[in-house]
């Protein structure tokens, strides 16, 4: 499975909808994802990947992931970290 | 109607080990935040917290008795004896036969439970010491000033998150107001800086790596607190009749809860909760002069209070600051240590700056005492609290005037 279809999946769970209802550009926000959701989606996604996501809640970056293209970006570059390391 | 005053006053805070040390340290913004230093911190990855730091239990129990008390019962009788000594009180047994003492924590002893935890699960041992159950009680901290203190009248804890100080200074307020006791002693403690507790504040994505800058612009998160702070209220007539000193009136108390979101503040209700405290008093907001915020230092409480504010006050709201730069995010102990500053702030007319706060930020539009302390004359003062779960507290206070 690619880390779209991962990231779809765990953002569908966590929405409680099916994964092909969920485009990669939709805002999640309007989809009814809360802020507690988004908190249990990167844990979620830490322990999937075993990765550590660079996400606070205070920071303005976090008001800009926003779509599951946006996440994908940031589980990829967690990635990289992991392997640069 | 019974009036309702502060006597006495006495806090362990990360400012200072008494009330007039982390009240100079509040005026000053001498921010208390500083690296976090805790056994088995390895798996913590947040490096600071405002903790109390050089607290000697054994400078205040004996070796026997300190280990019996949890480090968060340690700082409330710490403090409740001192607020008793500053109040003057002659404790008569009929007035300890009817005094009251309810104190706010989030959480209890959870020292004593973390440490317990890992000898279980960390060094696979089959026991832990048999005083556990009594030292973690959410009232251990209540009873355990009951007991120091010889106070026989109702006694009990009050847990409500962030606001638990708040809501018991409230509801002591209230009996003393309705004649159910002349005095109580009263306000918050907590010491939840331990690894489980601070790795589960992580996991939340709110605390601060920076440090804690209430309503600045680059405000980067909360930085979790610890302490205790004890207020004696006592009935107007009866503190005049032995000739208190009265640092302040509390002349009113607004709670509400939002049934809403579990962890964000519903804007409409943190204002309610503020005109049920204004109502309370009898007062129309432009007869307040401050509000000390509940201001965490997160990008959302800071915006959501800061627009509550000026929605109550009508865009012309009064001075605000808030004290979680210095002594950091109390939990259970925050609202009574910021009431505490309010009612010093009232008694020396002297507002405690917003410490760490570097540059105003377009959406919070409050007047911010930012640079160092303000004098200004000042007659009414309110104090915010709100609470994960929803559970909002606010209390108003007058500067005495005999």
């Amino acid at each position: 499975m690619s880390i779209l279809q991962d990231v779809t999946t765990i953002v569908a769970h966590q929405l409680e909808r099916d994964p092909a209802e969920l485009s990669e550009t939709a805002d999640l926000e309007d989809e009814g994802l809360t802020s507690i959701d988004m908190i249990e989606m990167i844990f979620a996604l830490e322990d999937k990947f075993r990765i550590d996501l660079q996400y606070n809640a205070n920071e303005s970056d976090a008001q800009r992931k926003r779509t599951i293209g946006d996440i994908v970006e940031l589980v990829e570059a967690a990635i990289a970290r992991c392997h640069a390391e | 109607m019974r009036r309702v005053a502060i006597t006495g006053l006495g806090a362990v805070t990360p400012a200072g080990l008494n009330a007039r040390d982390s009240w100079d340290g509040m005026v000053a913004g001498r921010s208390a935040i500083g690296p976090l230093e805790l056994p088995r911190q390895e798996k913590i990855t947040v490096p600071i917290a405002a903790q109390v730091k050089n607290f000697d239990p054994l400078l205040h129990f004996p070796r026997k008795d300190a280990g019996k008390l949890d480090r968060i019962s340690q700082f409330a009788v710490v403090a409740a004896r001192e607020a008793l000594a500053d109040s003057g009180l002659a404790l008569t047994p009929d007035l300890a036969g009817t005094a009251m003492c309810v104190l706010g924590t989030a959480v209890g002893g959870v020292g004593t439970m973390d440490d317990g935890c890992h000898m279980i699960y960390g060094e696979d041992r089959n026991r832990v010491p048999p005083l556990s159950i009594p030292k973690f009680m959410v009232n251990a901290a209540a009873s355990q000033v009951s007991m120091d203190l010889g106070l026989r009248g109702t006694c009990f804890a009050i847990a409500s998150a962030c606001a638990s100080g708040t809501h018991a200074i409230g509801t002591a307020f209230q009996a003393i107001r309705a004649g159910a006791a002349d005095i109580a002693i009263t306000g918050g403690a907590e010491a939840c800086i331990t690894v489980y507790i601070v790795v589960s504040w992580e996991a939340l994505r709110v605390l601060s790596h920076d440090t804690c800058r209430p309503f600045s612009r680059d405000r980067s998160g909360l930085v979790l607190g610890e302490g205790a702070a004890i207020l004696i209220l006592e009935e107007l007539e009866h503190a005049c009749a032995r000739g208190a000193r009265i640092y302040a009136e509390i002349t009113g108390f607004g709670a509400n809860a939002d049934a809403a979101d579990l962890t964000s503040p519903d804007p409409e209700n943190i204002g309610r909760v503020m005109q049920l405290a204004l109502a309370d008093a009898g007062l129309a907001p432009a007869d307040i002069g401050y509000i000390n915020a509940h201001g965490t230092g997160t990008a959302i409480n800071d915006v959501l209070e800061a627009g509550a504010i000026r929605r109550i006050f009508s865009n012309s709201p009064p001075f605000v600051s808030s004290i979680k730069g210095v002594v950091g995010h109390g939990i259970g102990a925050a609202g009574a240590i910021e009431a505490l500053a309010t009612a010093l702030t009232l008694h020396h007319q002297i507002i405690p700056p917003t410490a760490n706060h570097r540059a105003p930020d377009p959406e919070i539009g409050l007047d911010v005492v930012a640079d160092g302390a303000r004098r200004i004359p000042l007659t009414h003062a309110l104090t915010n609290s709100f609470a994960f779960g929803g559970l909002n507290a606010v209390l108003a206070m007058r500067r005495y005037d005999p």
